[in-house]
């Protein structure tokens, strides 16, 4: 009776385990040019999955690495890659938000009411195209942006199926 | 032994005279960038090649590119404003802590003045906030309260990030600063709009993008708008009234851009090289400069693009002209090679003839440069510009991403599994939640930061 008890816990445990997300863990670092970035206004991390127009994640880390890990809308299977977006704070005039100003490196409108006002995109890493199967690490370096050689969206791919 | 003593102090004086002649010289000349003449490259490829040409003519040590109106192309130029500025407000604020108020009130303003006039195309504002709040503190201190309190005013409008307190500055200058912050009123926008596409907007000291662009969340005051294109520069003040919009429509006009348009006509329109000197000479004049500089690109009788730059001589004359292959997408390796090579050509080995440079990077003297330049043999043709580049980001996904694949539950549809807990009605209980539960959906993140 006991030995059953055992494997009927084995069972929905590992039955358990089948339902959770994989787990997609960034190590993130910084290149000699990004300041440390408890200085940073906000940092983003978007999330697009190949195919899809909506992102799959859009969303400020704790700049002291606190927090939980964020749960995207990435389908176990999908191709996806990950932007980290560091945005310092600028004073004075702004234009709205938009991908162009983003792209100018412009000091752009943010309305988050959690950070500040007036923000400009500085610093950026990219992941490449990477499939959501299984735990996997992913190292990234944050860098300056070059407005010449934008590190995202990695290349188009042909084919978002397997 | 008197005449040794006299031939030497003799000899001092005729080495010593010519020196600071000699450490002028060595300043780098002006040479004035009149701007690119596109021929059959789309306007948006012209923008991209002229920047490219630009920033490679701002790399030479040797001269310092001004536009057609003598603004500083090279933010070198800007160096040694900026450091007038920073020695007139560091001298301003020395005769202030010297009591000498209207000694220092006249240096403050002048730095200022200076700034405005000169260096409002930098992005760091921060010289002339600095001679701002000195400014205010003069005349504070002078008993101009209204007058200071108008100029910390002009100063918060700017967006400054210094900000007097307790520790820096005296209550009662801290409490001026308070009244100025709480009387700016609400704040407005700045609608900007160029006359000519492509270019790009700053708005004191913060850069924009690319006009048109509506400007938000200015502060009521005075503020520097400028607009930079590929081949020049265009500043103005926009006051901007509390809670109210203010539009700016920014127009290169004036002597300057006339005789600009008009040494580009003699290239679109093939005048002649005996047209071009006139022009570059009025330029060079305008601008202040030792040398004019023009670019161009040409469509060879072959069909083969050609980028030509030409180098005019203050008196107008052109000194020399040369050519390199181009491409229609002018952001290849190949293009940024030959820009190179000819301003190498033009600028290092200062060629003064006409020449043309292959693939290669092999030179060839030749006459009939000049001449394709501006009295052109080669046939211009607008209508055959290439098509424009397809939009940047475009996207190639072709099929949709795969559809979720469902867990493999076969354990559960055996039967000596149901067999085993058919008797357990709590594992059954169990078994059926898990079954019930979706798919994941989801991926988790975990971002470790350094």
């Amino acid at each position: 009776m006991k030995r059953l008890v055992f494997a009927v816990a084995a069972l929905a445990a590992a039955l358990s385990a089948c339902g959770a997300p994989p787990t997609v863990a960034i190590d993130l670092r910084r290149s000699n040019q990004v300041p440390p970035l408890a200085g940073l206004a906000r940092l983003r991390m978007i999330v697009r999955v190949c195919g899809q127009s909506e992102l799959a994640l859009a969303q400020n880390l704790p700049l002291d690495g606190s927090g939980d890990p964020l749960e995207a809308s990435v389908t176990p299977g999908d191709l996806f890659y990950v932007w980290l977006q560091g945005w310092e704070e600028c004073v004075g005039p702004c234009v709205p938000d938009s991908a162009d100003a983003m792209n100018q490196q412009a000091c752009v409108c943010i309305e988050d009411g959690q950070t500040p006002m007036n923000q400009i995109f500085r610093y950026e890493a990219c992941s490449d195209w990477a499939r959501a199967e299984e735990d996997a690490l992913i190292p990234l370096t944050l860098a300056p942006v070059n407005p010449d050689q934008r590190l995202c969206p990695p290349a188009p791919m042909t084919s978002c199926g397997s | 032994m008197r005449r040794g003593a006299l031939l030497s102090v003799l000899l001092a004086v005729a080495f010593a005279a010519p020196a600071p002649a000699l450490a002028k010289r060595k300043k780098p000349r002006r040479y004035a960038w009149v701007g690119l003449e596109r021929g059959p490259l789309a306007p948006k490829a012209a923008r991209q090649l002229e920047t490219l040409l630009v920033d490679e003519l701002n790399g030479y040590d040797s001269f310092r590119l001004v536009d057609a109106s003598g603004h500083a192309l090279d933010r070198r130029l800007l160096g040694d404003d900026a450091a007038l500025v920073s020695k007139l407000k560091n001298e301003g604020v020395d005769l202030f802590l010297r009591f000498k108020h209207q000694q220092a009130l006249e240096k403050l303003e002048k730095a200022i003045s200076i700034f405005e006039s000169r260096l409002v195309t930098l992005e760091d504002y921060e010289l002339v906030h600095d001679a701002l709040l000195a400014k205010a503190e003069a005349q504070h201190q002078s008993g101009e309260h209204g007058a200071a309190k108008a100029t910390l005013k002009h100063l918060l409008a700017l967006g400054p990030k210094i900000s007097p307190n307790a520790r820096t500055h005296s209550a009662k200058f801290v409490r001026l600063w308070d009244a100025a912050k709480r009387e700016m009123g609400a704040v407005g926008r700045i609608e900007i709009e160029c006359a000519d596409p492509g270019c790009l907007v700053q708005v004191d000291g913060q850069r924009l993008g690319e006009a048109p662009l509506v400007a938000t969340r200015i502060l009521p005051g005075e503020h520097y708008v400028v607009a930079t294109w590929p081949h020049g520069v265009l500043k103005t003040t926009v006051r901007v009234a509390a809670g109210r919009e203010a539009k700016v429509r920014l127009e290169r006009t004036g002597p300057a851009e006339e005789a600009r348009r008009a040494m580009l006509e003699v290239i679109q329109r093939r005048r002649g090289k005996e047209a071009a000197p006139e022009f570059g000479t009025r330029i060079a004049s305008l601008a202040r400069a030792w040398t004019t500089l023009i670019g161009a690109v040409k469509k060879g009788p072959d069909g083969k693009l050609w980028l030509f730059i030409a180098r005019h001589g203050s008196g107008g004359p052109l000194r020399a002209v040369g050519r390199v292959p181009l491409d229609a997408e002018v952001d290849s390796e190949r293009v940024a090679r030959n820009v190179k090579r000819l301003c190498a050509a033009l600028f290092v080995d200062q060629r003064a003839e006409e020449f043309s440079i292959d693939d290669g990077g092999a030179l060839t003297v030749e006459t009939g440069v000049a001449e394709a330049l501006y009295a052109s043999r080669i046939s211009i043709d607008a209508a055959d510009a290439p098509p424009p580049p397809p939009p940047p980001g475009g996207t190639a996904f072709v099929t949709p991403p795969p559809p979720p694949t469902g867990d493999d539950d076969g354990l559960l549809s055996q039967w000596w599994f149901w067999a085993i807990v058919g008797g357990a009605a709590a594992a059954g209980t169990i078994a059926g939640v898990v079954l019930l539960s979706p798919d994941p959906a989801t991926t988790k993140f975990e971002v470790r930061l350094p």
